[in-house]
């Protein structure tokens, strides 16, 4: 009996390692989970793990701790998996975890927020970070109807590598095309937090009489600047642009304290992330190849970087259409 | 010098008060608009739900205790009492702030009894309750906002007294927050310093074993207090939603400790038995002063965080030193080493 039992055990065991040498596991990273932004993406991710038929992970810490995506990182490896993508809160403080991948044979991978160059195959990103830093400025300009005045930056976090590089590029083009706008302060950080940007936007607007635009840099930090214009009854003298999601930009679009929203479907991102993972772990040619519901992907010189789409602009006549 | 003067001095209110007034001369001298009246009113609203939610932490840390759920507790109320005014318009105030306070209450007995009756050390009750109700929370919302919550709430936020226009389209006036926090505070002073269910709080605090000898019920006191901050949390969500109009089940991640820190920063020790609603009240303001007059002076925020962060420690430490000076002073009769607060 006993000797039948072990026999079924060691069968079992070689069933199921059998079973998970084809399944493919996918593991899609967030900086944190439990905010809308992320929640959309994690719809586009597990989609296309059930279209293809593998197993696609879904997790990232609770808050955006990159310390916490390093833990994390660990303890997935040991499960065994097959590609990680993720979004680093702060490229440098993962970088041993991905190296530690890497060397265990794990294609990896970011999306969303770049990750160090020297740590991914692939770098999947929402848009051209260049096209929405400049993309941001015209549209502040034409809200602003002036190309001169003095505007103030709100950011989430100040080591958000993304949020760095499209204020970057902002800052760059408006001192070039409109040099008579002049960023009055260093840009303010709000912790990712509606409550925090507000705050500070009231203090900014106490600092600085004479403000008469806001850029907002990651998803609360807009609505968070438009409650405090709106507050403040400025709709008119102060315009607000920046990154939001549409559905909790659209009281403040309607009433005019927020001016545009900019962002792209961060379902579609969650899906081409596990897309490109899917057809890098089978073999098959990425380039031009036609992810349903997004379009064709387009690899870019440095043979690393893919790019989703343009940026989609909301503005109070259209934002109604969009749902997430 | 008269002797309630004296006393103010040598007191630990005085030297936040000091530190205060050094923050706001050097704010105003960078920036005027520092001192004017809709600016302080700005700064006021914007850190009232701190401040109510200080009060609660006050009470408690005097009991030698710790409240680490703070976050939780908001964001249940918040959650809930959102959740219900969207699925059925319900937009009576009064109502909701009465279930607002029933809602923390709960909480906070939860917390109290944890501690008192099953004796956990209270970090460790207080981060579980946390970790449930937070759990519960990202469950039952997923992050989302609710939006679009009844004009009525909104519209209360926004309230303010003797309000008048300054031409450019802004209204100024004492916003309505800044009464509910005072009412709070009123209502937590009497409740330490006129009751003898206060006084009992204090004192057992300052000494649990003595305070069982003479016979207070310690167990109820503790109770009691994490319940009274309960009910604290529970006024400061509605507060919140008020002023931010929708409710964002993540926006309080990290709040405890700024709660904390401004009881700390007002003079509380953390070991329990002392700490006043003046001196949480006036941690309060140096905390919101320091962001706020940082932002006016023109600095960038890259320095605003070292700076709060030297204020504490200069704060803290200009207490313990005059503390240490003070033991120093005293002679010693009593060699049997301080009991362990807690149970």
């Amino acid at each position: 009996m006993k000797k039948l039992l072990a026999l079924v055990f060691v069968l079992v065991m070689l069933l199921s390692c059998t079973a998970m040498a084809d399944d493919m596991t996918v593991v899609v990273m967030p900086k944190l989970v439990g905010i809308p932004y992320f929640n959309a993406s994690e719809i586009g991710a597990l989609a296309a793990g059930e279209e293809l038929g593998i197993n696609v992970i879904y997790t990232g810490p609770t808050t955006g701790d990159a310390a916490l995506q390093v833990q994390m990182i660990e303890d997935l490896l040991i499960d065994g998996i097959d590609a990680l993508a993720i979004a680093p809160n702060d490229p440098d403080s993962v970088s041993p975890a991905l190296q530690k991948c890497i060397a265990d044979g794990v294609l990896v991978m970011d999306w969303d927020t770049t990750a160090n160059a020297d740590d991914v195959t692939y770098s999947i990103q929402q848009i051209d970070n260049k096209v929405l830093g400049e993309m941001l400025v015209d549209l502040l300009v034409e809200s602003m109807g002036a190309d001169e005045g003095e505007y103030a930056i709100v950011t989430g976090y100040l080591t958000a590598a993304n949020l760095n590089t499209w204020i970057d590029y902002s800052k760059a083009y408006a001192a070039e095309k409109y040099p008579g706008l002049t960023l009055v302060t260093d840009p303010v950080a709000s912790d990712e937090s509606a409550q925090e940007a507000y705050t500070q936007t009231m203090a900014l607007i106490g600092a600085y009489p004479n403000l008469k635009g806001i850029l907002g840099y990651s998803t609360p930090a807009p609505i968070g600047a438009a409650m405090a214009v709106q507050e403040k009854g400025l709709q008119d003298s102060i315009a607000v642009v920046g990154t939001s999601m549409p559905t909790d930009s659209a009281p403040y679009l309607k009433d005019g304290s927020l001016d545009y929203g900019v962002l792209w479907d961060p379902s579609q991102l969650g899906k081409l992330a596990v897309y490109v993972a899917y057809l890098n772990l089978t073999g098959a040619e990425i380039e031009g190849y036609e992810v349903p519901g997004v379009g064709p992907i387009h690899i870019n010189e440095d043979g690393r970087t893919i790019i989703m789409a343009d940026p989609s602009v909301w503005t109070a006549e259209n934002v109604d259409n969009y749902k997430f | 010098m008269n002797g309630k003067l004296k006393r103010f001095v040598a007191s630990k209110e005085a030297s936040v008060f000091l530190i205060l007034i050094v923050v706001a001369v050097a704010a105003t001298l960078m920036n005027p608009t520092f001192l004017s009246f809709a600016n302080l009113m700005d700064v006021l609203k914007s850190n009232s739900v701190l401040g109510i939610c200080s009060m609660g932490m006050l009470v408690i840390i005097l009991t030698g205790g710790i409240d680490a759920s703070v976050c939780g507790q908001l964001a249940l109320v918040t959650v809930l009492t959102g959740q219900l005014m969207l699925g059925t318009g319900f937009d009576n105030l009064v109502v909701l702030y009465i279930l607002g306070i029933l809602i923390g209450g709960c909480t906070g007995l939860g917390n109290g009894l944890m501690v008192s009756r099953l004796g956990l050390p209270p970090i460790i009750a207080t981060l579980g309750t946390n970790s449930i109700v937070m759990g519960f929370i990202k469950y039952y919302t997923n992050g989302e906002w609710l939006n679009n919550l009844p004009a009525r709430i909104g519209n209360f936020g926004l309230y303010k007294f003797f309000a008048y226009s300054d031409g450019s389209g802004s209204t100024i006036g004492v916003p309505v927050q800044l009464l509910l926090y005072a009412v709070m505070l009123v209502l937590t002073w009497f409740m330490l310093r006129r009751t003898m269910l206060g006084r009992s709080i204090m004192a057992m605090g300052g000494n649990p074993v003595s305070a069982q000898r003479i016979g207070l019920n310690t167990k109820n006191l503790t109770t009691f207090a994490y319940l009274f901050a309960g009910c604290m949390y529970g006024f400061a969500g509605i507060t919140y939603t008020g002023i931010m109009k929708c409710v964002d089940p993540n926006a309080f991640l990290g709040f405890e400790m700024d709660v904390i820190g401004a009881v700390v920063l007002g003079g509380a020790l953390m070991t329990g038995g002392s700490g006043s609603v003046l001196g949480t009240f006036l941690g309060v303001l140096l905390f919101a002063f320091i962001s706020n007059a940082l932002t006016l002076a023109h600095i960038s925020t890259y320095w605003q965080k070292i700076i709060v962060g030297g204020i504490i420690l200069l704060a803290v430490s200009f207490d313990m030193i005059k503390l240490h000076r003070e033991e120093r002073l005293q002679t010693k009769v009593d060699i049997e080493p301080k009991e362990v607060s807690g149970e």
